[in-house]
Formats: structure tokens, C-alpha cells, sequence
């Protein structure tokens, strides 16, 4: 299953035939295979990035040095079986370097910025037909209260239940990953969801009292 | 313990544990929380509330990507493993 752009939209369901094709021609040094890499796995990293970091310039950052990374490093990965696993990796240690220093709050995109860039012309439609088969249409203003909680998780939680929940990790490939152990991963998680649901609870609550 | 002792250590346990930890939950346990669930309103709430959250962290979509800002990256990237004779 891909999203409408062509990313791959379950990234755990390991390598597809093209990603397959497209790591030969990556080892093979085609020169074609860079934007074919851009073009299959950009808007997942990047969109990564940005749920990660909060920040556009941050996500363009992963982006850049996720890229170097599979570019200097992807030759050397001998199962192609353990792509999508290597690519999370390395763009969720890139979202860790990204934060270690102190950032402009003036920098993070708003949330109602999700779905249309400054200069007012449109970004690429958010990916409505991405993940679970049961992921379903929701309505802006819950987006939004879903993005505004998880930006407001502590990051080890917020990097959890983004590779769990939004891209579709299973916990094992979280926990590789994260480089830790799968019975971490899942305490790991379940406090994450737990902080999750308080959230989203007090961000309702808010509202409440603020329509009151 | 009255219902209300019942519904704070029924909440307790479940927040102490995840989804897929609860698959190695002894039967004869796991058959005393759908008990207690069955008699258990505040339960009922909790757990709709956990797999309501979960649910709607599957059904967000992606964020919208900035075409402009991708291209940045990707022509940044190109020049430095283009210097370091990568590509």
C-alpha cells in the first residue's frame, strides 16, 4: 500500500520489489537512483522530521543528512530485507541530533500550517490514504488536536508512538530502531499512549473551558 | 472492595501494562478484568478513552510535505556527496 504521492505509507511491511530495484541501482552507483530514492522515501522522512522536530527547517535538516547518510552508508547493508529498518534508524537518530540545541519558538510550524505553507500556495495534500486500513478521514480540527499532543509529549515518547502508531512499526522493528530492548519498547509505548490520551483529555478540557 | 476500590485497582493494573503485554496475562487474570470490566463503567470509559487515542493516532494522516523545502534538501545533500565523489 502506498500513499497517493507514492511513498511507501507501511514502512514494516518490508522491501517491496522496487525498494529492491532501487537499492541495486543505489549500489550500483545509478545515477538515477538518487531521485528515485527522493522521490519513493522523501515525503516520509521529511513529514517525519517535521512531526519530530516541530520545526521546517529541522525536518529539511533530517532530510539533507538522512540522505547523506543512506548515500554514504546503503552500499554496505547486506540484507535487503532490513531496509526500511536501516532508513528508520538512521532518520531517528538524525531527529535526535536535531534537538539538541535550543530552538526559536518563532521556527515551529503551526499546526494549522499542516496543510498550507506560508506564501499561502498549497503543500502536497496531507496523506489521506497513508497506514492502517482503517485509517479513516478526520476532520481538521481533530488533526490538529492529535498533532498538538504529540508535539507536546517529551521526545522519547513522541519518537515511540510516531515509528508505532503513525508510520506502523511493529514493536520488535520500534525497538531495533531505537536501539533498545522490545520489552522496553512496549513499557516505553504504553507509557507514551498513556501521556498521549492525558493530553489530548486536558487539550479537550481546554476547549471546554475556554467555549464555556 | 466496593465497586469504586474495584474500578481504581481495575485502572491501576491496566495503565501498569500494554495491549500487547495483556496477551501473557494468565487466563484465570485476564478473565477477572473482563469480570470486572463487565461491572465497571469508569473501566468501560478508561480503556474506550486508551483505544480511542490509539486509534486516532493510526487514522492522522501524514502532514502535508513542502515540495520547495524537499528540494532544498535533496539538491544540498546531491553537492555534498557530489564533494565527497559519492555520486
Amino acid at each position: 500500500m502506498s500513499g497517493h504521492d507514492g511513498t511507501p505509507s507501511r514502512p514494516n511491511r518490508g522491501p517491496t520489489a522496487e525498494d529492491r530495484r532501487l537499492l541495486e541501482a543505489i549500489r550500483a552507483g545509478d545515477p538515477a537512483a538518487f531521485d528515485r530514492f527522493v522521490e519513493r522515501f522523501g515525503p516520509m522522512i521529511w513529514a517525519f522530521g517535521l512531526r519530530m522536530c516541530g520545526h521546517r527547517e529541522d525536518a529539511e535538516d533530517v532530510f539533507q543528512e538522512a540522505l547523506v547518510k543512506v548515500f554514504t552508508s546503503l552500499r554496505q547493508l547486506e540484507n535487503p530485507a532490513a531496509l526500511r529498518t536501516w532508513l528508520w534508524r538512521v532518520v531517528a537518530n538524525e531527529c535526535r541530533m536535531s534537538r539538541r540545541g535550543p530552538r526559536d519558538p518563532s521556527r515551529q510550524v503551526g499546526l494549522d500550517d499542516l496543510g498550507a505553507r506560508d506564501d499561502g500556495a498549497p503543500y502536497d495534500p496531507p496523506d489521506e490514504t497513508a497506514a492502517s486500513p482503517e485509517r479513516q478521514v478526520l476532520d481538521r480540527e481533530t488533526r490538529a488536536r492529535v498533532e498538538r499532543a504529540v508535539r507536546n509529549l517529551p521526545p522519547d515518547y513522541r519518537i515511540i508512538v510516531l515509528l508505532r502508531d503513525f508510520e506502523g512499526l511493529t514493536t520488535q522493528e520500534v525497538a531495533e530502531v531505537l536501539g533498545i530492548t522490545q520489552t522496553n519498547a512496549k513499557v516505553r509505548l504504553h507509557r507514551a499512549r498513556l501521556a498521549l490520551r492525558r493530553l489530548l483529555e486536558q487539550d479537550d478540557a481546554a476547549r471546554a473551558g475556554g467555549a464555556a | 472492595m466496593d465497586e469504586r476500590e474495584k474500578a481504581a485497582a481495575f485502572r491501576e493494573w491496566l495503565e501498569s501494562l500494554d495491549e500487547e503485554l495483556r496477551r501473557d496475562v494468565p487466563h484465570d487474570l485476564a478473565s477477572l478484568t473482563d469480570e470486572q470490566l463487565e461491572n465497571c463503567e469508569a473501566c468501560k470509559r478508561f480503556l474506550e478513552s486508551f483505544r480511542r487515542t490509539v486509534e486516532l493516532c493510526r487514522a492522522t494522516p501524514r502532514p502535508a510535505v513542502d515540495r520547495e523545502s524537499l528540494a532544498r534538501a535533496a539538491e544540498a545533500a546531491r553537492e555534498e556527496l557530489r564533494r565527497k565523489g559519492l555520486l
